[in-house]
Formats: C-alpha cells, structure tokens, sequence
C-alpha cells in the first residue's frame, strides 16, 4: 500500500515540470524564465511597449516550463531546403504550435499592418512629400547593418533577417524573417522570435538610443529650426494616396506587396469614410487580437537553445548598430536636406525615418524642444515616421526577393 | 528581377555579394520613394491649382460686386453672424461639441444658426412640468 503511494508520488514527480528543471540542460529553461521575467518587468513596471512585449514575455515563459508541450521547436527546426510539415503541426502540435502557424505563414505581420493602415494619418507625408527621401535614408541602418552581419559569418538569410531589425518595426521584422529563416539558407541558429526579441527591445529603447545620436550629429543651430506650417491635404488626396502607393510598391517591389496592400488597405478604409465598422474593427478587435496571437507565438520560440549561444549575442550587437545606423542615416540626410532647402529643414526631423511610429517622431519633437521650447516639430516628423513604414516594407521586399 | 536572380546565383557571401545587397537595396528603396515623391507633387499641384483657381474665381467674383456697391458678406461672413444676443464664444463652444458628438470621418459639420428654443424668462424646468402635468393620461 505504501510502496504504491510512494511509486506514485515519485512518478508524479518524475513528470512534473520540476523534475524537467533537474534534467541535463533544465538549468537553461530557469534563466529563460528568469529573461521573460525581466521583459516583464519592463513592460508592466517601465512601459516599454507593453502590447508586445507582454505577450512575448509571456510565451516566452510558457515554452521553457518543461513538459507543457505547448510549442514544439522540433516540428519547426528545419535546414537545407526542407518545408514545414503543417499537416503534422496540427496533428501534433500544442496550442502555440497552432498560433505560430500564423507567423510561419506570413498571415499576421499584414493583418497588424492593416490595423496600423486604418490608425495612420498619411496627411503629413502628402504635404510633404520629400519626408519619403528621409524615410528612404534611414532604411540605410538595414542594409548597412547586413555588411555587419555578414563580418560576422552570418548566411545571407540570417545576415537579411537581422538587417530587417533596423527597420524599426515588428511586423516587418517578423514578415521577413519567418520567411528568410523557411528557406535554404536556414541553418536553425537563430529564429523568428530572436529576431522579434531584438526588435521589439530596441524599438522600445528608442527614446534612449536615439537622441545621443541626433545630438552629435546636429549642430544647436540645425536643432532649433522651426519649420513652416503644412498644406491642409484634400479629401480626395487622402483617398487617392492609398491607392497609388499600393499600385506603385506593388508593381515596383511585388514582394512588399502583402505589406504594403494590407497597410494601404487599411487606409482607404479609413480615408474613404464610408467603411466605419470595418475601420472600428482593423483597429481594435482583429489588431488586438493578432497582436495576442502574433506575441505569445513569437514569445514561444525563444527556447534556451535559440537565446543562450554566441550568434543571439550577434544578434543583440547587429540590432543596435542598425537601430543607431538608421538614424544616423536619417539625420544625415536631413541635414543634406537643411542644406539644399537653406537652412528650411530641421535635420532632426530624418530621425524619424525609421519607422517606429509614433515614438520616432516623438523623439524628434522632444530633442527639438530641449533647443528651442516653442518648437513642434511633431506633425513634421510624422511624414519621415509614416515614410518609414512604407520604407522599411519596400527594404523587406528587396531583402526577400534578393536573399530567399 | 533579371539582377536579383544574377546575385541569388551565389550562395556565398563574398564581398561582390554583400556589396549588390547594399547597392541594390538602397536603389531600389530610393526610386521607389522618388517616384512616390513625384508623384505626390504631381498630385498635390493639381489639387492645389484647382483649389487656387476657385480662390481666385471667388475673389473676383466679391471684387466686381464691391465695385457695384452692394452690401454683401461672403459665406464666412454669414455663418458667423451672431443672433439672439448668443455670442461667438457660446457658438463655437457648441459647434466644437456638437462636432465632437456627430462628426464621423470623411464628414464635416456646419452649424449654420443656433436660436434659444424657448422665449426668455420661461423656465426650462417650469416647461417640464408644464408637460408632465398636461399629458393625457
């Protein structure tokens, strides 16, 4: 009676997730859970985007609890041109398996882009369209950083994935990397969920990584530039906008296509004025809930394996020296713009070329404000912001059509 | 794409390679943007040509009805009119409201008149109970 009561306790506890932490290399599952602990923190107790990080931080502690077999990394570890089993991923598969499916198959970066479409206020960019050029310049973080990855023996796939963090936005990075990491040059050393770790991090730290940035590369007098006040853009600009970019992008770079459409999209929904429910819902329910999706999915993915090796620690280094290239870029060009419109355009403002949005160019309104108290720059910045984001899905596409 | 599928040719990550990558991704970024660029102006100085040709239509127009003598007030003029003692102040604080309440995107509202519903002096609650007190049972 007793050895039985004690046969069973001890098979309980073999099976328990405790026994899974004193098993050879459980340490490793500790300090992951120790990691998505600390991403908590930073989202609940410093705010650091909280709609994402939250989430990730969350599936990231999911995964590495032993035996809860939600997320399999086994049916999505694959090399050497091999494709994804999906017929045995939703046979097999745990709940987060299922989810990430979404991810694999390139479904929520532009079902978040359509949201983000239907919350944009392209105005600024159409009254000003050179912002496009500082939106152009700072996508020069992304392929800069791919020499960086490349130094650092990185294939072109990984090399292309990393380079995407410099893009400054998640969906993007996720798009490109979920596809870049499927093909042959997949070596399994680095994931989609590292990738979206490093991006969502740093897009987080960009009120603290950027205005160092901006102030060294600025003068006092390029920083106190008040700039005119925007052309108020029609109705039927706004409606047009979508339209034409999507057919331009689309026809140009066929790749950003996803991206770019959904994101457009989601505009003229909004823009058009006649499609307020669908608008309400691009903008709440369905973002809401990809984003859930989308990060406790992504979160999953970062097993001990993906993180605690030499190439996350590359990973890490290239995504802040493509965040601090983007915006190097952006400024430099502003200040090339400064220039040639005499002494017109703020250089700050090319900081929020990166995408970002809305927090690039609130960084710009802030920097310029320390200079100059009066100064908004706000609106101005927001072309370059919004330029970013149709930049960085253009800089995705070419990546995707080049490094595939 | 004839330059994509040139460099997708090397699986290796040479120089020659890294440096296409680079080149090739900003170019393309970079016409795509232009074209856009371009084509905002484009749009934008149609917009705006029409928009300053109406301006223009507009002020000729109250420029020859000046030189006639007549007393006429543009739209403007007319919308800001101030009645029944309600001063401007009052008319924009409830068209700023009603405009927050009723305006939905894509539409705009215009208050054209606000007039007091009730003569001065009668009591909004005293009408109240005016009414409940003479509804028919």
């Amino acid at each position: 009676m007793i050895d039985k009561f004690l046969d069973t306790i001890v098979d309980i506890a073999q099976e328990s997730g405790i026994a899974g932490f004193l098993a050879d290399g459980g340490w490793k599952n500790l300090v992951m859970i120790g990691i998505s602990f600390i991403f908590m923190y930073l989202a609940i107790g410093k705010g650091f985007e909280p709609l994402l990080l939250l989430p990730i931080s969350f599936g990231m502690m999911l995964t590495n609890l032993p035996f809860t077999e939600m997320y399999h990394p086994d049916l999505w570890n694959i090399s050497g041109g091999a494709s994804i089993d999906f017929g045995k991923v939703l046979h097999d598969g745990g709940l987060l398996d299922i989810l990430y499916m979404g991810v694999k198959l390139q479904i929520y970066p532009p079902l978040i882009f359509l949201g983000i479409g239907a919350m944009t206020d392209f105005a600024p960019l159409i009254a000003n369209p050179k912002s496009f050029l500082l939106g152009a310049a700072a996508q020069g973080g992304i392929f800069f950083t791919f020499i960086g990855a490349a130094l650092l023996g990185f294939t072109a796939a990984e090399a292309g994935s990393i380079a995407i963090i410099g893009g400054a936005d998640g969906p993007t990075a996720i798009f490109v990397s979920s596809r870049l990491l499927s093909g042959d040059g997949a070596t399994g050393a680095i994931d989609t969920g590292t990738i979206a770790l490093a991006a969502y991090t740093y897009m987080a730290l960009v009120p603290i990584i950027q205005p160092p940035i901006m102030k060294a590369l600025t003068t006092k007098k390029e920083r106190s530039v008040k700039m005119g006040q925007l052309r108020p853009v029609s109705k039927t600009e706004r409606v047009i906008f979508p339209i034409a970019v999507t057919i331009v992008i689309a026809l140009l770079v066929p790749s950003a296509a996803p991206l770019v459409g959904m994101l457009m999209l989601g505009n003229l929904l909004k823009e058009s004025g006649v499609c307020d429910r669908l608008v309400k819902t691009a903008q709440n329910e369905l973002m809401n809930i990809i984003t859930i999706f989308l990060g406790v999915s992504v979160g999953a993915t970062t097993t001990a394996d993906k993180i605690m090796n030499t190439k996350f620690l590359g990973v890490i280094i290239l995504g802040v020296l493509a965040f601090c290239l983007g915006t190097a870029c952006g400024v430099l060009f502003g200040k090339i713009m400064y220039i040639f419109s005499k002494g017109k355009v703020n250089p700050l403002i090319g900081s929020a070329g990166v995408s970002a949005v809305p927090m690039a160019a609130r960084v710009s309104q802030k920097v310029g404000q320390q200079e100059n108290p009066t100064n908004y720059l706000l609106m101005h910045a927001m072309g370059p912001n919004v330029a970013g984001v149709i930049g960085s899905a253009v800089a995705a596409g070419v990546l995707l059509s080049i490094c595939v | 794409m004839s330059a994509y599928q040139t460099i997708l040719a090397s699986p290796e990550m040479t120089s020659s390679y890294v440096a296409a990558v680079v080149i090739t991704g900003l170019v393309v970024v970079f016409a795509c943007l232009i074209i856009l660029v371009l084509f905002l102006y484009l749009m934008g100085f149609i917009f705006n040509r029409d928009k300053k040709s109406k301006k223009k239509d507009n002020i000729s127009a109250s420029g020859s009805s000046a030189a006639k003598g007549q007393n006429t007030t543009d739209s403007v003029g007319k919308t800001s009119t101030v009645k029944s003692g309600i001063s401007s102040e009052v008319v924009a604080a409830i068209s700023a409201a009603i405009a927050m309440i009723g305006e939905k995107a894509g539409k705009k509202l215009l208050v054209k008149r606000i007039t007091r519903s009730s003569k001065r002096g009668v009591n909004s609650w005293a009408q109240a109970g005016k009414i409940d007190n003479t509804r028919p049972f």
